[in-house]
């Protein structure tokens, strides 16, 4: 019953993104920048190795239990996951690494496995899941947050748009990490937790942007023509000022993703990120610290987690520039 | 020897949707001493021919293909950028549109001046210097803004700067491209008459490009009328404005307002100018032309010269097409749609007869004060930009309201549509005050006040077809039922405004200037208005489309008894098209009443001013 509940959720998700995406391309707008998007290979690139990431993301997040009492596995835990061996091996070895006396492994890995035995293909794949979570999550807290108070402070100024400001300067004065920590020690550690405090910290930016860009469209002749007829500030906001804000919104969605990625393997680095259970590659690099000063050195580990980060990070931020000068081509020139 | 000579000149720009051709075999020359202007609709090529004579075109899509631009007897075309480069500035200076964004903002005035010296080594140091003082006072400059950042002055100022910059080192040839359309009358008279005589002065050749067919008869010696990247006509200033023979150039004549034409019809110059990435492969005008017959879809013109002072490129004057009509005689353009004298009359005379009636909207010591400066430590200042204004408009009729940028005219008009809350004084409408009214009578007070905005571009919601809008409209104020019945109003409003039903299903970019116009007005009238304010609504039209929206606008009136406040500084269209006049300086009004007496007799020295600025067409 759990399990069902469980794993509607992802569906869901994935349901209502193709379906907004659909509806997007029906506008002119958006089919536009789509039609100048597919002419840029680099950008299909891009986008189909996050449809990779997030096709992972939503295998490991489809899960079920065998029996009432066993731990319930994802379809990347089912179709990844190896037997542990004793302790580190190098890839495609047949024997254990840095032993004195090595002993043969159950099977071959094709990147090794780490301290515990664990297979580091496997625990690569894990961390796609959380990396998603966290830019994802982080950015559906941050962003209507960031709209909804940038947009009124622009929309009606004066004491509104002191208030959103004061707010937005005081928060923006604090170093980001001491914040971070500061929530995290009160929320606890946790995914959840996690994408709260990323998200409190991280919507400034876009606040600013939201807040500056409705100020340029209030004073808009459309907007008064709009008032003129009486239509309501909400609606206003809402029907006119908002469609016109979306590419900016969506293009620094996109390129925020990344950033946050990032966040989280950093604060994983720093053991303030997600349990040390969960598949991170925060936590995969904080692992491989004290590797890193073994000799022979032990490289995999590493190599995988900050290849998988990095893949990530570069698909996002090549995706978001190409969505940039798709929606507004004069930024090419 | 002509000073330049410009020969089969093409110049094409890669574009998304094929290669563009916005200059298509240009000739023509300037003496020295000699002012030539390039005039024509928005999108015909005029600035591309400017820019291709200093090979300016932007790179790396546009190219100049072929041609020769003779200047001095070299051919500028075979020059390279650094043979070039001197000529540039020197020799031969351009002044732009925009004064805010021709000069940089991060050097002062006097840097700017002095480095068009240096970088030529016409004059250093002290030298320049002076030089820079001698040109700016030159141009009615105070010596003062040497040291000033161009933010630091206005419009006109900047624009001064820019002609003292152009002419510091005494060019014999003079780019102006659209020098004076983004400044008032004004100072446009200001600037014209400084480029005149320091042409006079110097002697060099001024190729002035504008649409201002005012400006041109009062400046230019000679005038080139240019149509989709050719120049259709060309004669001197004089021949072509007694006797213009192109149709393209009798239309946009026909299609100027004044008071002659008051009451009836203008004549519009209907569809728009082809796409530069396909020009019509015969008479590019053909679509349009009044007078076209079976060869112009067939066969391209060449230019037929009746006389060989005055080309036009038509085959109404080619005897090898033409044998029927009588060659070589100048057309008689008559407004398209006449509408009769006896309309115009029985118009006036419903308006007199309402001349009893109460006034539909009267204002009363109406002021608003800006805040200037003002923060939590200081106290505010404010600026008075609309200072005890007075008027009343009878129901049914147009007043203009005229004045300068920065007169308040603007601020009037979102005031009366409570867009702007007034510091003092009162409106009325039907009797009743407008700020008194708060919650639904406030609401039910939009249904009879509407607006219509300068520029269509902006008045229009990019992301919202043109049902959303009506619809959206007609929803806010619960007018007809959901579904069909808006549908059938929405095409309704269309069609009234001179669109098809298949508007509808569009987003605004898919429109012409002239198009988004008509839906501004479309979703004005949507709420059934009594009062329509309307804010500039041709000013960023092309000639022959301010023609059909003044058309429009007046139609309206008459078949849904509107009363106007039309708020403009282009006088033309107020002798044509108010019943009164109200004219604004620096937030007071300072003459007010009826349109004829106040142009023919104007009290003020500052409305006397305003009105020998415009420049007018002698026909």
């Amino acid at each position: 019953m759990l399990d069902w509940l469980s794993n509607l959720f992802p569906v869901l998700v994935v349901v209502v993104g193709f379906w907004s995406v659909r509806r997007a391309l029906r506008q002119p707008l958006w089919a536009e920048a789509w039609r100048r998007l597919k002419a840029n290979r680099l950008a299909l690139i891009a986008l189909s190795v996050i449809g990779v990431y997030a096709l992972v993301g939503f295998c490991d997040s489809i899960a079920w239990r065998n029996d009432k009492n066993a731990n319930s596995l994802s379809l990347i835990d089912r179709a990844f996951s190896r037997p542990a061996e004793p302790t580190y091996s190098a890839p495609l070895a047949n024997k254990t690494f840095g032993e004195p006396t090595p002993r043969a492994l159950q099977g071959r890995h094709l990147l090794g496995t780490d301290g515990t035995g664990q297979d580091v293909v496997y625990l690569t794949l894990k961390g796609c899941r959380t990396a998603l979570i966290i830019g994802g999550f982080t950015l559906l807290i941050a962003t209507p947050l960031a709209l909804l108070l940038g947009m009124l402070a622009g929309y009606f100024g004066k004491r509104v748009d002191d208030a959103v400001q004061y707010t937005y300067t005081v928060l923006d004065s604090i170093p980001n990490i001491l914040l971070l920590i500061a929530m995290l020690l009160v929320l606890g550690r946790g995914l959840p937790q996690l994408c709260v405090a990323l998200g409190i910290t991280s919507w400034v930016g876009l606040c600013r942007l939201a807040r500056g860009e409705t100020l340029k469209h209030r004073e808009r002749e459309y907007v008064r023509a709009a008032r003129a007829l009486g239509i309501s500030h909400g609606r206003i906001l809402m029907h006119h000022i908002l469609p016109n804000l979306l590419p900016i919104i969506v293009i620094s969605v996109t390129l925020g993703f990344s950033g946050l990625v990032l966040s989280e393997a950093i604060l994983s680095y720093l053991q303030l990120g997600v349990a040390a259970g969960t598949g991170s590659w925060g936590n995969m690099i904080d692992a491989s610290r004290l590797e890193l000063a073994r000799d022979p050195v032990i490289w995999w580990n590493l190599a995988a987690a900050s290849a998988a980060l990095f893949i990530l990070v570069l698909a996002f931020n090549l995706f978001g520039d190409a969505l940039r000068d798709a929606i507004d081509p004069r930024l090419n020139s | 020897m002509a000073l330049l000579k410009v020969e089969n000149l093409r110049t094409t720009i890669r574009t998304r949707n094929g290669l563009s051709r916005p200059v298509d075999g240009v000739s023509f020359e300037v003496e020295a001493g000699q002012t030539l202007a390039i005039v024509g609709e928005s999108g015909c090529g005029k600035s591309m021919t400017a820019l291709s004579l200093l090979q300016l075109v932007p790179e790396p899509a546009g190219r100049i293909q072929s041609g020769h631009v003779w200047f001095e007897g070299r051919d500028l075309l075979g020059l390279t950028w650094e043979e070039m480069r001197p000529l540039r500035g020197r020799d031969m200076a351009m002044i732009f549109q925009e004064p805010m964004t021709s000069l940089n903002p991060t050097l002062t005035v006097g840097q700017q001046i002095i480095e068009s010296m240096t970088v030529h080594r016409t004059a250093r140091g002290k030298e320049a210097h002076r030089r820079a003082l001698e040109s700016l006072e030159r141009v009615g400059v105070r010596a003062t803004a040497m040291k000033q950042y161009p933010h630091e002055l206005s419009g006109g100022m900047r624009q001064r700067v820019m002609i003292a910059m152009a002419l510091v080192n005494r060019p014999k040839f003079l780019i102006a491209d659209e020098p004076t359309t983004a400044l008032d009358v004004t100072v446009q008279a200001q600037i014209l008459s400084l480029i005149s005589e320091l042409q006079k002065e110097t002697g060099m050749a001024v190729l002035l490009i504008t649409h201002d067919l005012g400006v041109v008869s009062e400046v230019a010696d000679k005038v080139a009328v240019m149509y989709a990247g050719q120049i259709v006509e060309s004669a001197s200033a004089r021949e072509l404005f007694a006797k213009p023979l192109h149709p393209y150039t009798q239309a946009l004549l026909a299609s100027l307002p004044s008071r002659s034409r008051r009451g009836r019809d203008l004549a519009t110059l209907e569809g728009r100018v082809p796409e530069a990435t396909a020009w019509p492969a015969a008479c590019r005008f053909e679509q349009r032309c009044l007078h076209r017959f079976a060869a112009c879809a067939l066969h391209a013109p060449k230019e037929a010269p009746p006389e060989a002072s005055h080309p036009a490129r038509c085959h109404l004057y080619d005897p090898q097409f033409n044998t029927t009509k009588v060659a070589a005689q100048p057309l008689v353009t008559r407004p398209s749609r006449i509408g009769t004298n006896t309309d115009g009359d029985s118009g006036s005379a419903a308006q007199t007869g309402q001349q009893g009636s109460r006034a539909l909207v009267e204002v009363r010591g109406l002021t608003k004060d800006f805040p200037v400066r003002g923060s939590i430590l200081t106290r505010a200042q404010y600026q008075r930009a609309v200072d005890d204004v007075n008027f009343s408009i009878p129901r049914g009729r147009t007043l203009a309201l005229v004045g300068e940028s920065g007169s308040g005219k603007s601020t009037v008009g979102l005031m009366i549509l409570d867009l702007l809350d007034p510091t003092g004084g009162e409106i009325l409408l039907d009797g009743r005050p407008v700020s008194a009214r708060r919650g639904p009578d406030r609401f039910a007070l939009r249904r009879q006040m509407q607006i219509v905005f300068q520029d269509p571009y902006a008045s229009l919601n990019a992301r919202m077809t043109v049902r959303e809008m009506l619809h959206e409209a007609l929803g806010v104020h619960s007018i007809g039922t959901k579904g069909e019945d808006r549908e059938n109003r929405a095409g309704a409003l269309l069609e009234d405004v001179g669109l098809s039903r298949s508007a509808l299903d569009r987003y605004p970019h898919q429109f012409s200037g002239g198009q988004r116009q008509r839906i501004a007005i479309a979703r004005a009238l949507s709420v059934n208005p009594k009062f329509i304010v309307l804010d500039e609504p041709t000013s960023a039209l092309d000639v022959s489309v301010q023609s059909q929206i003044l058309n429009l606008l007046r139609r309206l009136q008459q078949e849904h008894d509107l009363t106007y406040l039309f708020i403009t500084h282009n006088l033309g269209v107020v002798d044509y098209f108010a019943d009164e006049v109200a004219v604004m300086q620096r937030g007071k009004i300072v003459e007010y009443g009826e349109a004829n007496t106040l142009f023919d007799a104007p009290q003020q020295d500052y409305t006397r001013n305003l009105l020998s600025a415009v420049p007018t067409v002698v026909q």
